[in-house]
């Protein structure tokens, strides 16, 4: 299962199952926004599934622009930006 | 207070009382964080006469300096107390996303005193912290515990650090887990939780780690996001885990195996990291902010052990404690007892060699089934060793003796020598006759035998430090006592700083974070004087609670030869190294002790007194 967000030209695919719940992706996110780590500014989400411990749930609030920063830092793969999409 | 959230929740479980303090800011400057700080508190609230299962022991979590700032795998965390276990000084080291939302909670640790009336959680968001009632969580196992708790505010990145049903039923092993089969395991520190009626830590927050140069920080960690991502033990953990220590072990004879009785069992193959990787493993894991995910997840997909859904996988240790050591390699099998011993909450390299020892004293007619309750301990008898995980985790029939541990079986049954512990701390699946270095290590760790409070093991591996010069040499060489003071006073420094070990960044890096986020203006040698003021206060420490020098001693049982191995019959020489170590450490030749003059040159002279230093 893959879950896009689309901003024009820009999108970005994820797959949950290569998802291991780092959360640099949400680290490096609130930093370019915030200029600071604070997660609860990151425009990414990663959630663990309730009752399905290794399972992870992501999404993206309204805020992303698919600037793809998460893209560059996952290290596990588990997002990746569209062939039309061009990195900022 | 730049690089620390500043403040230490105390809460008195007797009077429910909750309370903030400013963190000591010269326990932080002394001692870093995590059981630095921690050691640091316990010797102010603890004496000789401290019952571990009394309202007197104290229990401290304390995140590390570095924990939640967003470096690479800076996410652990320690919990301390005197450990009912060993009677010694205790503590265990848990990682996953526990350590960094306290501090985004807004804490540096918490100092639980007494125990409660009845049982209880604590539940801290935001700066604000509550003791709530817990008597529906009470009897459940770990993963229920951490699920109901989650659902219960209906935010799944509420983090949860809980006991399961062996640490309620006062399991002298006891530990506490959190998310993912992470686990603070060692010591029985949660059989102190259980003993004080606390059956989770659930926290949540927003706050931000202040620090002297923010933009300096974020510089030298991606700097070190880099050097780890690139570095070759960050392939080889994501790719097999800590499992993939059997593929590479089985040649070293380090898989030890039927109660340390023989060096590898052939059948390890077939549940080596490379086996999981290629058969079972669906996936992987990480821990706060680590681009390594070392932990596996599985999907036993066939068999009397088949799992509906994909599930954790055992690390090493377990892997080995459970299994081989029984003589079991069955992958389905240990995956179960893994997912068994992780949800009763208990420590699996103690309670697994326990277990071992008794199939050892089984085979030799030692015990017969009129000792086990009518159970007959056959190696490789997986529905047997069912019933003694949860014998264990209900403290009950046989279950009650091998949660005594190996020291005291060995006493209850006269075998003395041969209970393969340090101070009653099992040795961890590491053995001192394929690396010698480890029995030295093991003789003197603070809490007992323990493979990760110096990685001697994982230098002679190429694992060390090459800047400090922690560089491999001959395994079975007695020089090793200059390399494992060096391992353990860099190990108690990372601790400290809540670093994971298989994050393989420069030193350089580690100075530059901690002087970007704290101000200190500190170098290299002053951060392993640090390391070294850790462990030597953490000896002063397990010597207030008993130790002496007979204490660091090996077993008879690890001297005795393999020749048929990849241990090629070798036995640390101990007569040597030991000896030699006490002169580098400065220790006391009778009392075991650190020195007052190292003590003063380590800055901490006044406390030389508490300690019955001279």
């Amino acid at each position: 299962m893959t879950v896009k967000v689309i901003k024009g030209k820009r999108f970005i695919e994820v797959d949950p199952a290569k998802c291991a719940g780092c959360i640099t992706c949400m680290l490096r996110c609130s930093l370019r926004s915030g200029n600071k780590f604070n997660l609860s500014a990151s425009c990414i989400r990663v959630e663990r599934l309730v009752g399905r411990p290794n399972e992870f749930d992501v999404s993206f609030s309204e805020d992303c622009d698919a600037c793809l920063v998460c893209v560059r830092y996952c290290p596990y793969g588990a997002l990746t930006a569209s062939k039309e999409a061009e990195e900022i | 207070m730049n690089g620390y959230m500043g403040k230490i929740l105390v809460v008195d479980l007797a009077k429910k009382e909750l309370k903030d303090e400013p963190l000591n800011e010269q326990y932080a400057r002394d001692f870093i964080g995590a059981g630095g700080i921690a050691c640091r508190y316990l010797a102010d609230l603890t004496t000789e006469k401290t019952d571990p299962l009394s309202a007197d022991n104290p229990l401290i979590f304390m995140a590390g300096l570095l924990t939640g700032t967003g470096g690479p795998s800076f996410s652990r965390w320690v919990v301390a107390a005197r450990s009912p276990y060993t009677t010694y000084y205790g503590d265990a080291n848990g990682a996953a996303h526990f350590g960094s939302e306290l501090r985004f909670a807004g804490y540096d640790g918490i100092i639980l005193k007494g125990k409660s009336d009845k049982p209880v959680y604590l539940y801290i968001k935001d700066g604000k912290a509550e003791l709530k009632d817990a008597g529906k969580l009470w009897g459940k196992n770990t993963y229920e515990t951490i699920d109901a708790i989650r659902k219960e505010y209906d935010d799944p990145r509420t983090r949860v650090a809980c006991i399961g049903q062996a640490g309620e039923n006062l399991v002298l092993f006891a530990n506490i887990m959190t998310e993912d089969g992470h686990c603070a395991g060692r010591a029985g520190m949660g059989c102190v939780m259980g003993s004080k009626k606390l059956k989770a830590i659930a926290v949540r927050g927003k706050a931000k780690i202040p620090m002297a140069d923010p933009e300096k920080f974020r510089e030298f960690a991606r700097g070190a996001m880099e050097e780890v991502k690139s570095g070759f033990v960050t392939t080889i953990m994501h790719d097999t885990g800590t499992c993939g220590w059997v593929d590479s072990g089985i040649a070293y004879g380090d898989t030890p195996s039927k109660y340390y009785t023989i060096a590898t069992m052939p059948e390890a193959t077939d549940i080596s990291g490379v086996t999981q990787a290629e058969q079972y493993q669906v996936g992987n894991t990480a821990c706060f902010g680590c681009p390594i995910g070392c932990r596996k997840v599985l999907h036993i997909k066939e068999g009397r052990f088949k799992t509906e859904k994909p599930t954790e996988g055992p690390e090493y240790e377990t892997l080995i404690s459970w299994g081989p050591q029984l003589m079991i390699a069955d992958m389905g099998a240990i995956n179960h007892f893994n997912e068994l011993v992780n949800g009763y909450g208990f420590d699996s390299i103690s309670s697994g060699s326990s277990a071992a020892f008794a199939f050892y004293l089984y085979e030799k007619g030692v015990i017969t089934s009129k000792d086990t309750g009518g159970l007959e301990l056959k190696w490789g008898d997986i529905d047997v060793t069912l019933k003694l995980i949860d014998l264990i985790a209900r403290n009950e029939g046989f279950g009650k003796i091998l949660q005594e541990g190996t020291k005291r079986m060995a006493a209850r049954y006269n075998r003395p020598g041969e209970a393969m512990q340090v101070k009653g701390l099992e040795f961890p699946m590491h053995d001192p006759r394929a690396y010698c270095c480890m029995g030295l290590a093991y003789a003197t760790s603070n809490r007992g035998a323990d493979h990760n409070k110096s990685d001697a093991y994982l230098v002679e591996n190429g694992m060390g430090n090459p800047d400090l010069g922690l560089n491999p040499g001959d395994r079975w060489g007695d020089d090793k006592a200059p390399m494992v003071v060096l391992s353990q006073d860099w190990r108690s420094l990372t601790d400290a700083l809540g670093i994971c070990h298989f994050a393989m960044m420069s030193t350089q890096s580690i100075v530059d974070m901690i002087n970007a986020s704290t101000g200190w203006g500190v170098d290299q040698e002053a951060i392993l004087k640090a390391g070294e003021r850790i462990f030597q206060l953490m000896r002063a420490m397990t010597c207030r609670f008993g130790v002496t020098p007979k204490d660091d001693e090996l077993p008879e049982i690890a001297m005795r030869p393999i020749v048929e191995s990849g241990q090629e019959g070798n036995v640390p020489n101990m007569a040597k190294m030991l000896p030699e170590y006490y002169d580098i450490r400065d220790w006391d030749k009778s009392t075991g002790k650190p020195s007052k003059a190292r003590m003063e040159k380590l800055g901490v002279g006044a406390l030389a007194g508490t300690f019955g230093i001279k």
